[in-house]
């Protein structure tokens, strides 16, 4: 793959570990090398310096293979770690997953975990070399694996019962705040959401082909999962970009509408969201005038956040789009998907959206075109300063904010990114 | 800069050199004995949890250089460490007046193409694209586990790329399944760098330079400054947050110390040979005891000895008597200290000064090297026993001693920090920017120290709530019964 300027992602390996410790009392047992685990989780405090999985950053077990286990193989070190983890800690799942140096060396993981089948508590493991992908990739690799060995058949499917994909816990800052707001929404419209993508059970998992839909969060991320469950389970899926502001009342319609749901309750749910998110926009006019009126933006960020955010800033708040960078590896058909939602804005206000993961040429583009408004990373913020670009602290590595519990998804968190926003623009910071 | 062709980049490891063990368990006073018999062995552990690499310490040092940019050789995730330390990047910059900037890091993103073919012609692109985009002085080349297991010769690309660009380039051949100790690390990163060290053009008089880490921040420094400036020394810090400037000429000191022996060994001989620049190699100056150790080696590499002992007779007799008044506030607390081996046994010295009481120490790696003088002052000076922890890391072992200890206070780095608040125990963080060298150093942190005790609603609360990952029979256990594994 070409190589990175200012990387804005980690690897596969990271976006297995990520999934791993959003899961209810889950332990990932590293089959790395030694520095991987920390080099990911905490030692990378990219992700708003969250704290968040049961035995995670310096907790998590790993196998730390040394020259021993590049010469003469992983796999004993494997075994003895993964008995030794089960007698020390306590947990509903172990799941192994494996980082380059297993994956050159050619350790037979599966052979060593079906050892332990039978087990008290399932032990499963994903092949996630770093050299594999970016984290994006990672998330997608190690849900797959998870769904083949956990996830049973259903007999039947539940009623109104759906699984939300796509939303990269810890890569995206804001995935638990953006979790809290679709599903909150979702259960007003009378949907059960199985997997939330937050502090999911085993349970839940292993129930998981009961869905009727599964949701995908993202232009990108999670597609392949789903696309294995309609496959393996039958399970239709609706991709929906992480909807914010007005354009969450089309996401619920939509769901509504494959899932048969109550029009009666959907759009009086959605009359009741609106008419306060428009409550709280009245109250922002003021503020308006003075932080965005014909702003000018552009975004850098995974394809989950660049179609809802621009459409909510163009089609809610009437900034203007410039150009919309896409920074994680997107297949080609995914891209001309991304592309075209981004085409259909309300006004003839088209952004120029290019796919790179390289900060350099992401820069020189800007520069060529400033805007007024940047959605980008600390770094990004470092940059933009010194061209007079206001930057808000968006995607992934956030190293300067501390970000626990709020989200930019749905109506709720439109709200609370008008109010940063506002603020940053008039705070000057 | 003079290019010079590349002859030697791999340091041997610091198990190979030192006979550095990377698992011990036991008390201070075993750990000396055993190493003055010779019986300490090398030993695995059967669990272990995510630890630091050989490749972590280049690449987190490197991107600190000014004029610089990082080419990671390695698949996209090795280098997401980097934004971990950038608060330290912006903190340690603003400390010495220098505008806030990005660091420049190019990753050669390794994919599945790159293992089977190899990443030769990726990393002659990224060293080029440094060299155009950026305009650099120096470009640190640093290899990963992939690189290392596929073979990639880093050399061959360099010296085809170097008359190219006008950048130093330096290799440092790193992969992370090197060496168990950190120091390795440290070892590959200050020996790489010697390759942009050009030859004295002058020698400069009553010069020392100090090889300074990451994580002792420019605020201990300045406080060095000012007790050699006593002692008629000028200082040139080493490596970080200085120009290339400053690393070309680094041969032109009269002498050469360390704030931390455990990181500039390698480095300090290699100079002594290549440039006969004489060294010491002291004990992190941290309370009056080892700052005065350090101050009385330093001073005797320009024969100023009794000059320092007029400085250290001043300065004990100017912070004593606050740190009395701290002793009566402090007397008999029990201490955890969390950090690498030599920056532990510094502030546990500190702790024994406050009439501090420290139940456990941690050492990410021993070595006699740097660690058995310090360690046998320590166990000297302590009226009882202590424990001492060698791991690189090791959460669940920490774990283990903070319930069965039941520490008063823990006093160390941040992984060990935020471990003990969620066990209860409230904190005295030694965090990048906090300053406790020297003797002001000792009276700010000793304060420091003392507020920590005066309100702990905040550990005691959050353990009450939180979840261990452990069994709670790991508690009971033996701390150690994992050593000695596979």
């Amino acid at each position: 793959m070409a190589f990175i300027d200012a990387p804005r992602t980690t690897c596969a390996l990271g976006g297995a570990i990520d999934l791993v410790n959003s899961i209810h009392r889950a332990v990932p047992i590293l089959h790395t090398g030694p520095g991987c685990g920390i080099a990911l989780s905490t030692g990378n405090l990219g992700h708003g310096y969250q704290y968040v999985g049961h035995a995670s950053c310096y907790a998590c077990p790993s196998t730390n293979t040394l020259e021993k286990q590049v010469v003469f193989g992983g796999e004993s070190r494997l075994r003895e770690e993964i008995r030794t983890t089960m007698e020390l800690i306590d947990a509903d799942l172990y799941f192994i997953i494996s980082g380059c140096t297993a994956g050159l060396i050619g350790d037979d993981i599966r052979a060593v975990v079906s050892e332990f089948a039978g087990s008290e508590k399932p032990v499963i493991f994903a092949e996630t070399s770093g050299f594999k992908g970016d984290t994006y990739q990672g998330y997608d690799i190690a849900y797959r694996s998870m769904i083949d060995q956990l996830t049973a058949p259903a007999k039947k499917k539940s009623q109104g019962v759906v699984n939300l994909l796509g939303i990269v816990p810890m890569q995206d800052a804001f995935w638990e705040g953006n979790i809290n707001e679709i599903v909150r929404l979702l259960e007003r419209i009378g949907v059960e959401v199985n997997l939330t993508g937050c502090d999911d059970t085993v349970d839940n998992i292993r129930g998981a082909a009961r869905a009727e839909l599964n949701i995908v969060l993202s232009g990108n991320a999670g597609i392949s999962v789903a696309e294995h469950f309609k496959k393996k389970f039958k399970v239709p899926y609706l991709a929906y970009p992480l909807p914010v502001g007005s354009d969450t009342s089309n996401f619920l319609r939509n769901v509504g509408k494959v899932l048969k749901l109550d029009e009666t309750l959907v759009e009086s749910v959605i009359a009741d969201e609106e008419k306060k998110f428009w409550m709280y926009l009245v109250k922002f006019s003021e503020a308006h005038i003075f932080s965005l009126s014909n702003k000018e933006f552009s975004i850098i960020s995974d394809s989950g956040y660049a179609i809802g955010l621009t459409r909510f800033l163009a089609n809610d708040l009437s900034l203007t789009p410039k150009l919309v960078a896409v920074t994680e590896n997107t297949p080609e058909q995914l891209q001309r998907n991304i592309k075209k939602s981004l085409a259909k804005l309300d006004y003839d206000v088209k952004p120029t959206v290019v796919f790179e993961p390289d900060n350099y040429r992401i820069w020189e583009l800007l520069k060529e075109d400033k805007p007024h408004i940047l959605f980008g990373n600390t770094n990004d913020k470092v940059i933009g300063k010194k061209l007079g670009i206001s930057t808000f602290l968006l995607s992934f590595p956030l190293y300067d904010q501390v970000v626990l519990s709020k989200g930019y998804a749905g109506y709720r968190g439109a709200i609370t990114l008008t109010e940063d926003l506002s603020t940053m623009i008039i705070s000057g910071t | 800069m003079i290019k010079r062709p590349i002859t030697e980049h791999l340091v041997p490891t610091r198990e190979e050199r030192l006979g550095t063990i990377c698992a011990f368990g036991g008390s201070g006073k075993e750990l000396a004995h055993c190493a003055r018999k010779g019986c300490l062995k090398r030993q695995d552990r059967s669990f272990s949890q995510s630890a630091a690499c050989d490749e972590m310490m280049p690449l987190l040092n490197a991107v600190m250089i000014q004029d610089s940019v990082v080419v990671a050789h390695s698949p996209v995730g090795c280098s997401s460490i980097i934004p971990g330390m950038l608060l330290i990047h912006k903190t340690e910059r603003a400390l010495r007046d220098q505008p806030v900037d990005t660091v420049k890091t190019i990753s050669t993103n390794f994919g599945e193409n790159e293992v089977v073919y190899g990443g030769a012609d990726e990393l002659e692109k990224a060293i080029m694209a440094a060299e155009e985009r950026y305009h650099p002085k120096l470009i640190t080349v640093i290899s990963s586990c992939t690189s290392g297991i596929i073979g990639e010769n880093l050399e061959g690309v360099i010296n085809v790329v170097q008359p190219k660009v006008k950048a130093v380039i330096v290799p440092m051949q790193c992969e992370g399944f090197r060496s168990g100790a950190v120091a390795t690390g440290y070892d590959t990163f200050l020996c790489a760098l010697m390759r942009a060290i050009e030859p004295p053009r002058e020698k400069k008089k009553d010069t020392l330079l100090i090889v300074n880490p990451l994580t002792i921040s420019r605020v201990n420094e300045v406080e060095i400054e000012r007790i050699l400036r006593k002692i008629g020394v000028k200082v040139q810090f080493f490596p970080l947050f200085t120009d290339t400037e400053n690393i070309r000429n680094a041969s032109e000191v009269t002498g050469a110390s360390t704030l931390c022996n455990l990181m500039s060994n390698l480095f300090l001989i290699n100079m002594e040979k290549k440039y006969g620049i004489p060294f010491v190699e002291p004990p992190m100056p941290v309370g009056a005891e080892f700052t005065g150790w350090w101050l009385r080696d330093t001073a005797k590499l320009f024969n100023k000895e009794k000059e320092a002992e007029k400085v250290i007779k001043e300065e004990e007799a100017r912070i004593s008597p606050k740190l009395k008044e701290l002793k009566k506030q402090l007397k008999g607390k029990r201490a955890f200290v969390g950090f690498n081996l030599a920056r532990s046994l510094a502030i546990q010295s500190l702790l024994e000064e406050l009439g501090m009481e420290t139940a456990v120490t941690t050492g990410l790696e021993y070595s006699d090297a740097y660690g058995l003088k310090p360690l046998e002052n320590l166990n000297r000076r302590s009226k009882k026993d202590f424990t001492l922890q060698i791991g690189s890391f090791q959460h669940f072992e920490w774990s283990n001693l903070m319930a069965k200890e039941k520490p008063d206070i823990l006093v160390g780095g941040i992984e060990y920090c935020s471990s003990a608040l969620r066990q209860g125990i409230p904190v005295a963080p030694v965090l990048p920017g906090t300053f406790y060298a020297g003797y002001d150093g000792a009276v700010t942190f000793g304060t420091e120290i003392a507020r920590a005790f005066r309100n702990p609603s905040y550990a005691k609360k959050l353990s009450t709530r939180v979840e261990l990952p452990y069994r709670t029979s790991w508690y009971t256990e033996n701390t150690f019964k994992y050593i000695g594994g596979n």
